[in-house]
């Protein structure tokens, strides 16, 4: 959490992330190039770079793609989405590198620029076997690169939130461009199985947690609440919910987070301003609730950031009868403060 | 403000998952038959496709 201009907030976890990362990756490109040199002695030094950096890649956007629906459906995966962004840049530096060796290894060496021999070398549209698919890799480029280039949390604010999620959403669009280049490209001329089979094994995880993860969410969205009452919802249980936890409901199509703590209950929108973050899977730390992706913190009473920081989020007025926790659905403005509920003050409801 | 972002998402995964499967089967269903090594001399062996590393 930040409340002026750093390039990096560095801290402890991001700099034992950074170095698993750039080990991991280094290792990887070391065994790549040293076993596939051993093995196909004749490869050139820019094919086991094209195809080291290009496989480092694929897998890294797989692993960048399985962390968000990993995170859903387990919280023992939150330390890997703290800074997923980093691993997003070094997918993009990676495909560059895969990118600019093979546009020097394939498109070089004519009278044409080697960017326009690349789109227009093969227009051959029509064949899939023949398809272009050297152009979707590269779409795909420029995909990652705007990605990778608003990363940073002065676009995240700059852009606004949803705006910021909206655009970060093409790394699907990214994704299926590279598994179509991958399906056209390499295993066009590759018929090994296991390069087939792993490209469908890293296609059917990503679905498949994708999916998993939409289906846990959706329970919460579909789930009925109680009748309403004097413009109260009945919300859940005081007993559903963890002490200094939420339980979170859906009211109006959107999702609230019902904290209980010291013997109080509060509601606010379970949406972190930073990255909308589910608050509501967070935990109340040094009396703040605390966003599970990047610890931005709200006072559970006004949703406001303690000073200096200036987020804000919704907040929702509450009523406790008969051991149930009962809620306004209109939210009031960002930062505005809400009395807690007390446990044990059941109040009359018509 | 997050739902519509939600919907989007599932629909974006409801697509990837019938498209994606269906290309990565068509396209290795459809590539070619490239020549093994006892099939060398085949006159009809197709030439490596452009950026197709060797």
């Amino acid at each position: 959490m930040s409340h002026q201009y750093q390039a990096i907030a560095w801290n402890r976890q991001k700099r034992i992330y950074d170095i698993v990362l750039v080990t991991g990756v280094t290792l990887y490109l070391t065994l790549f190039i040293g076993v596939s040199a051993f093995l196909f002695p004749y490869a050139t030094a820019k094919t086991l770079i094209i195809r080291a950096a290009g496989s480092a890649a694929f897998l890294l956007l797989h692993i960048v793609l399985c962390i968000g629906p990993l995170c859903r459906l387990d919280p023992k995966f939150l330390p890997l989405l703290y800074n997923r962004r980093h691993l997003g840049v070094v997918t993009f530096l990676l495909g560059a590198i895969h990118s600019v060796v093979a546009i020097r290894q394939f498109h070089s060496f004519g009278d044409k620029d080697p960017l326009v021999s690349l789109l227009t070398s093969n227009q051959d549209f029509g064949s899939l076997p023949d398809f272009p698919f050297q152009q979707l890799g590269f779409l795909a480029l420029v995909i990652l690169f705007f990605m990778a280039a608003t990363s940073h949390d002065f676009w995240l604010r700059n852009l606004t939130p949803p705006v910021w999620k909206t655009l970060h959403m093409l790394v699907y669009v990214a994704y299926a461009l590279l598994v179509v280049h991958v399906t056209l490209g390499l295993l066009q001329s590759e018929t090994s199985p296991l390069l087939a089979a792993g490209t469908g094994v890293g296609l059917f995880t990503v679905i498949t947690l994708h999916v998993a993860a939409a289906r846990r969410e959706a329970k919460v969205d579909w789930k009925t609440l109680g009748p309403a009452a004097e413009g109260f919802v009945n919300a859940c249980a005081l007993t559903e919910i963890p002490e200094k936890c939420a339980t979170v409901v859906s009211l109006n199509g959107e999702r609230v987070a019902i904290f209980k703590y010291d013997g109080k209950i509060s509601a606010i929108s379970n949406v972190c301003r930073h990255q909308n973050g589910p608050l509501g899977e967070g935990k109340i730390i040094d009396g703040c609730v605390t966003c599970p992706w990047h610890g931005y913190q709200y006072l559970p009473e006004d949703g406001a950031s303690p000073p200096p920081f200036t987020e804000k989020v919704c907040t929702f007025q509450t009523r406790i009868v008969d051991g149930r926790v009962w809620i306004d659905p209109r939210p009031k403005a960002p930062g505005t403060r809400v009395e807690p509920s007390l446990i044990g003050t059941s109040e009359g409801m018509a | 403000m997050i739902q519509p972002l939600r919907k989007i998402h599932r629909r974006i995964f409801f697509v990837l998952a019938l498209l994606l499967p269906a290309l990565l089967l068509g396209g290795i269903a459809l590539r070619y038959s490239w020549p093994t090594p006892n099939q060398s001399g085949n006159s009809s062996a197709r030439p490596l496709l452009s950026g197709a590393t060797p």
